[in-house]
Formats: structure tokens, sequence, C-alpha cells
């Protein structure tokens, strides 16, 4: 065989690789696209099941659901299986839209008495292992509890639209509800993330949502809120406050007064 | 107003800057501006304000009665503004008195806001930086 004959016999596979090369990444083209729009469809059904549980729940909430038992890292907080165990027990993010177990909402999580569930308690953020599925209203919403650990939120922080507000979790699995309206954005060296009204610039802070990287003194990271005048609050008052009120842990559990899109001035 | 950044950080340079609103509540705020920029200052820890003549004094923004002098520099010309990537910021004025503050181990010790950008000085002291194009305000960068 000639030189020339092994490189016409040579050449032949090379091309037909390269054909089935293109072919597979119009496939995988396909398949993403179709991904996609099975992902969007998936969280509108999600979407549809969250309205309807809230419905749902607005007409048969009961002081007496059971609760994860104090002493437990979950005390007082609703659980899904009604055991009072704690067993899969998660906090309820809100569905904001229906005001129902959100940041509106005065009863929401508590580890106060079961019997007086109703005493001011609100969970406008979330805390739970990273890449654990978050539970809205007993519902399991994979995929958005973790970022991937730290260094950043990568090209786009975990996020699922409630239709009447966003729930943004952290690397570390921290999540935060936007209000409905707020956009994300992220800090240039990946440490720390701000919510704000759309449209608003940036060098105003009036009702944004901040939160920043876990440091050594504040191994869970924390959030800030601002007030329509850009004041850092304090949750407990809904009022200005120091520094040691306004730098809030992620696993705080009391009301969030004056919290951003709470209707609060 | 420039702002430029170098390795260690940024300096921000003004032409005919005053120190034109000062505002007190929990932090300490300064707007510096002139008539066509911007620079909004709030301190929240403590800062050192520095006399021409030497003479410095600490100052706690969470102590009100302590802003006392801070009220003189209404008004007085702004030179320039320096921030070290680690947290340190410094404010010059033309008439001598220099405002530094560092970073605090617990609390976000500063942040300063002007068109396009958002440092805050993070607890132990990394500044964490937010820049926003023009479009970034109706849409998320990460959108």
């Amino acid at each position: 065989m000639t030189p020339a004959q092994r490189g016409q016999l040579s050449g032949a596979p090379i091309e037909r690789k390269h054909v089935a090369d293109e072919r597979s990444i119009a496939d995988l083209q396909r398949e993403r696209s179709w991904l996609a729009r099975q992902k969007l469809e998936l969280l509108e059904l999600y979407d549809l099941r969250l309205r309807l549980k809230a419905q749902l729940y607005s007409e048969k909430y009961s002081p007496n659901q059971p609760r994860v038992p104090k002493g437990n890292s979950d005390g007082g907080q609703w659980t899904s299986y009604g055991d009072g165990s704690g067993r899969g027990g998660r906090v309820q993010v809100a569905d904001l839209r229906s005001g129902r177990g959100g940041i509106n909402d005065q009863r929401v999580v508590s580890d106060a008495d079961p019997e007086q569930p109703l005493n001011g308690r609100t969970a406008a953020w979330y805390r739970g292992p990273s890449r654990d599925p978050l539970e809205i209203n007993n519902l399991r919403v994979e995929g958005v509890g973790g970022g991937g650990g730290r260094g950043g939120f990568g090209s786009s922080p975990p996020s699922y639209s409630t239709g009447g507000g966003t729930i943004y979790t952290t690397p570390r699995g921290e999540s935060i509800v936007a209000p409905k309206g707020y956009v994300p954005s992220e800090a240039t060296n990946k440490k720390g993330l701000v919510l704000s009204p759309k449209g608003q610039e940036p060098n105003n802070n009036a009702n944004i949502i901040r939160y920043g990287e876990p440091r050594s003194e504040s191994p869970n990271g924390y959030f800030r809120y601002y007030n329509n005048r850009g004041q850092p609050i304090n949750p407990l008052t809904g009022k200005p406050g120091s520094n040691n009120d306004t730098h809030i842990p992620p696993d705080f559990k009391g009301p969030l007064k004056g919290y951003p899109g709470s209707g609060a001035k | 107003m420039k702002i430029l950044e170098h390795d260690d950080g940024w300096s921000i340079e003004f032409d005919d800057a005053n120190l034109q609103m000062i505002k007190i509540d929990f932090r300490l705020g300064l707007i510096v501006a002139n008539s066509i920029d911007d620079v909004q200052i709030y301190l929240g820890t403590p800062f050192v304000l520095s006399s021409g003549a030497g003479v410095e004094q600490s100052i706690d923004p969470e102590k009100t009665q302590e802003l006392a002098p801070i009220l003189s520099l209404f008004n007085a010309e702004v030179l320039r503004i320096v921030v070290t990537k680690h947290g340190d910021l410094t404010i010059f004025f033309r008439n001598g008195f220099i405002l530094r503050t560092g970073p605090d181990a617990r609390f976000e010790a500063w942040e300063a806001l002007t068109r396009g950008i958002r440092l805050v000085c993070a607890p132990e002291g990394e500044v964490v930086v937010y820049e926003f194009s023009s479009d970034q305000t109706s849409q998320s960068k990460l959108n």
C-alpha cells in the first residue's frame, strides 16, 4: 500500500468521526433544550401544587398541627410527618404570594410552646445542610438546597420562584426569601449576595437584603436587611439598630419585623 | 470624580467635592459630593479622626455623644478617599484632617456606595465588591 493510499484510507474514518461528533452535538443540544423545557414544566407544577397547598392550608390551618419537639435542633418547627419525632421535619418557607407561611405570616416557625405557636415567629430564610432538598409547605424542592460548597454561588445562585417571591440558597445552604420583583447581585469575589428591588440604583440601600459569607466570628455567615431609608434593621423591633442587632445569623428564629416586602415602612 | 483601582485597593479622587451631608443613626453617614457625583460612606465601627495639628480622637459611631468633632467637618473639602482591599479606609480633607478606619472582627466596619459600585468591609477585613453596569439596575447580572 502506498503512503497516498494509506492517507485516503486513514482519512475516511476521520471524516466519519467528524460527522458523528456534529450529530452528537446536535443531539446534546436537543436533549438540553428538552431537559430545560421539562424543568420549566416541573417548576410550574411545583408552583401550582404550592398554591393549592397554600389554599388548603389557609382553610385547614390548625394551631395543634404536630411540631418537632423542643430540644430538637428543629424544635418547634412544623413537621411534615406529623409524628412529632422530628424525622424529616423542615422549616416551611413560604409562598409569598399567598401570604401563608411567609414573611408576613406571624404563624410560621416557633420554638415556643406548641400550644402557643402564633407569637410572632417568622422564617424568611432557611438554613439546612448543603444539597438537601428544600421543603416548602411540605413540598420537596429538589436541587434548591445547597450551591455546592464554599467558593461562591457559581454562575447563578440556586433559586426557586414561588410566583410571589424567590428563594435563593447560598453556598452554605442558607436560603433567603426575596420579595417579588427583587433581583440578585453577587459580589465580584463571590463573598456575598445583595437582593434589591428591580431598577433600584446600586448606590441606594433602601429595602435591600444582603448576605455575607461566613467568617470565624460568624461561622454561618450573616444577613442584614434595610428599611426604606437605607438603614440596617433590628429584626426584633423593625427599627434601625446597633451592629450587634443588625448582623443577623442565618439560624435566627424570631420575628423579622420590617423585612422588605412585608409591608412595614 | 475618578475611581482608580490599584493592586492594593482603590482611590477615589475628587475635584471640588465637599462633605455635603452628615447622617447619624447607629452609623455615621458621610456624603461627599460635587456637582456631578457623590460617594456615601457609612462608618459602623470606631474610627480615628486626626487634625492637621496631629491631635487624634477615637470615635465610636454607636456612641453619638462622641460624634461632635465630626460636625466641624461639615462642608469641608475632600481631596480623596483611599480604600485598601484589607479593609482600611482613609478620607483626606483639604484642611488637614484625616479620618481613618479599619476592619472589625465581628461586624461590617464600613460601606461605601457610589455610582456603579458598592464596597463593604466584611468582618475581619476583606472588602466585598459589588459592581453594577448601567443595565444591571433593571436586570441582574446573575439572570
